[in-house]
């Protein structure tokens, strides 16, 4: 009974938590996994000076790769840079990342937990954790200093999630991350000659962007010179994700294995437990056929005992499962809706017909065994 | 009546093969049973008085021979098939009682029923065969472990009567029981030979033998007389 408790259990338990984080993952891909971020690193030599960043024929050669995909596409430049700021008393480092318009709406709407959209070169969205850290709200004033080193204050205009991106992006928890216009960038930064730090692309559909990339790939990087280094590289989100997949299915392999031996064992005990079940109940059994009970009544009754067990058992592992899964799955990802999941919940089921069956199938063979125990000798047992 | 017998033995021989030798429980025994008889069967103990009556109940296969029921030989049955035979045919009476000690003394008689017929019995059948035996209404209730030995027996023949059967065995019905218990379960016996049924029975005591129509002694597997 125990191993069919802790069998289950681990099917379910282990099920639970792998479907749950299969799915944030998925909920991860469609909230985050959207898109292409494109940065150079050539060296371009402008006045004499050498510096780094994507010119517009090279945003246009993007967007002419990116189109040739799809059009179903939000193209942005966006320029990005460290600046010192303010939040009351508390200093923090922060990276300041300007988008352009089509692009900054896009990013931010979806994650955005109150406010709204920045516009102009004073607001700023910033991220809900560094909020709740330094007890910022809507309307809050961050000080720092413009690109003359002028005094100058932001003004909190709206607060978001963080997502996988932001995570790729900020790098470290201590930096904060300041979304906000082109605008924003040019008056804590200034302008960079007319060169842009980072292309975004940005699609609906997650499974576009590898095509879209390799297209990038291809016009920007293909034409390079022999001995130079690639213009440009593109970081894909999917592919972040991709990964943690790969990393998931081996888990699930794991936890297949786990299951897997955990049941074993559990159908090891089932057997044992039936056999003495049918050596304490020989006499019986004799009796039983001696007055017309057919060898597959006998057999029929223990395989519903080994049935009744295998449910019984079953059962309380998945509730113990319905218990302990949730935790872990909130420990891991914050969050209980996941349990709602069909995938997830689909478990519960599953559990318990695994269970039984495995019962069944172990109990098989001591009900084979008590049904064609010979009724005289199983008689004259005590 | 019929002149086929309701029992019938044609040199059946039964071995156990046993590392110390072979044991012939029963050595080439003709016997034979007519409808109505009621037949005691007496021999010292280990003479294979009970092989015999496990292989008339079809219980047990001999090594050889030809066992017929009805003038159906048993032989070739498959095990369902005798299944169905023993639970058409044959009523068991033994010397242990053989009651199944989680069931009350009602639901051990309609245990047959139910698996004969796969539902409940409303004819009142269960109540009038206890009552017959002498099981009051208060005792059906009663697990067998709650019940003295002769009530254990009565419930006991209840439950070989419950599927009416051709025919009785009954292996030393009145082995565990004192003298005045014995005599109430050999006139309900009686009293069930008198009613038409065929009964064999096996004891050890010559007064229990006194009931019958005809005594068969065996001796080391072999009927003497
Ligand atoms: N299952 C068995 N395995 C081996 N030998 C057996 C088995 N059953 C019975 N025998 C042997 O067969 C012989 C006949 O046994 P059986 O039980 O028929 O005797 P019985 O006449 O009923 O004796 P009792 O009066 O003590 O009940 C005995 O010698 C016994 O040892
Ligand atoms: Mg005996």
């Amino acid at each position: 009974m125990i191993g069919i408790i802790i069998g289950v259990f681990t099917i379910c338990a282990l099920g639970m938590v792998g479907a749950g984080l299969q799915e944030n993952i998925n909920d991860t891909i469609a909230d985050n996994a959207n898109s292409l971020m494109i940065s150079s690193i050539e060296e371009k030599h402008i006045d004499g000076n050498v510096v780094r960043g994507l010119s517009e024929k090279d945003i246009n050669d993007i967007e002419s790769a990116v189109k040739s995909v799809s059009s179903n596409y939000t193209i942005a430049v966006a320029n990005s840079g460290y600046k010192n700021v303010k939040a009351g008393r508390d200093n923090a480092y922060a990276m300041v990342l300007g988008i352009s318009d089509g692009g900054l709406e896009k990013v931010i709407k979806d994650m955005l937990e109150v406010g709204t959209v920045p516009k102009g070169p004073g607001s700023v969205v910033i991220l809900s954790e560094y909020a709740e850290r330094h007890n910022l709200h809507i309307n809050s004033r961050l000080s720092t200093t413009n690109a003359l080193g002028e005094p100058t204050t932001l003004r909190v205009v709206g607060i978001m999630e963080s997502s996988t991106m932001t995570k790729m992006m900020a790098m470290s928890q201590d930096i904060c991350l300041l979304f906000g216009t082109l605008d924003l960038h040019r008056n804590l930064l200034g302008t960079k000659d007319n060169l842009y730090g980072m292309c975004m692309v940005i699609v609906d559909d997650p499974y576009l962007l590898k095509p879209m990339a390799n297209a990038i790939e291809r016009k920007m990087n293909g034409k390079a010179y022999k001995d130079s280094d690639d213009k440009v590289t593109i970081t894909n989100s999917f592919d972040t994700i991709d990964s943690l997949n790969d990393v998931l299915d081996m888990i699930s392999i794991f936890r297949i294995a786990l299951s897997s031996i955990s049941l074993i064992v559990a159908a090891v005990a089932i057997v044992n437990v039936m056999l003495m079940s049918v050596k304490e109940r020989t006499r019986e059994i004799g009796i039983l056929r001696s007055i017309r009970t057919f060898k597959r009544q006998i057999l029929q009754m223990f395989i519903y005992e080994a049935g009744i067990i295998g449910f019984i058992g079953a059962l309380i592992g998945v509730i113990l499962a319905c218990i302990a899964g949730p935790i872990v799955l909130y420990m891991m990802t914050k969050s209980l809706s996941l349990m709602l999941a069909p995938s997830v919940f689909c478990y519960i089921p599953i559990g318990i017909l695994i269970g039984v069956a495995v019962c069944v199938l172990a109990g098989l063979y001591p009900a084979l065994h008590a049904a064609n125990l010979n009724p005289v000798d199983a008689m004259a047992t005590d | 009546m019929t002149d086929v017998p309701v029992v019938e033995l044609h040199d059946v021989t039964k071995v156990y093969r046993m590392p110390a030798g072979d044991v012939y429980a029963l050595n080439h025994v003709n016997f034979s049973v007519k409808k109505g008889e009621f037949v005691a069967i007496m021999g010292p103990s280990g003479s294979g008085k009970s092989t015999l009556m496990n292989i008339i109940g079809c219980l047990d296969v001999p090594t050889s021979g030809v066992v017929k029921i009805n003038g159906v030989a048993t032989t070739d049955m498959s095990d369902d098939e005798l299944t169905i035979h023993r639970r058409d045919t044959v009523g068991f009476i033994f010397q242990k009682f053989n009651l199944i000690s989680l069931l009350t003394a009602y639901e051990n008689v309609e245990y047959p029923l139910l698996l004969r017929y796969g539902r409940q019995d409303h004819s009142e059948r269960v109540k009038k065969l206890l009552n017959m035996v002498g099981i009051p209404e208060d005792r059906m209730q009663h697990t067998p472990f709650e019940l003295s030995g002769g009530q254990q027996q009565r419930v006991s023949i209840a439950r070989a009567l419950a599927n009416d059967p051709t025919f009785l065995l009954c292996d030393e019905p009145t082995g565990n029981l004192d003298s005045k218990m014995s005599l109430q379960i050999m006139e309900i016996l009686s009293g069930l030979h008198k009613e038409g049924r065929t009964v064999l029975m096996v004891t050890h005591n010559p007064e229990t033998a006194e009931y019958a129509d005809r005594t068969i002694i065996i001796k080391d597997g072999e009927i003497v007389s």
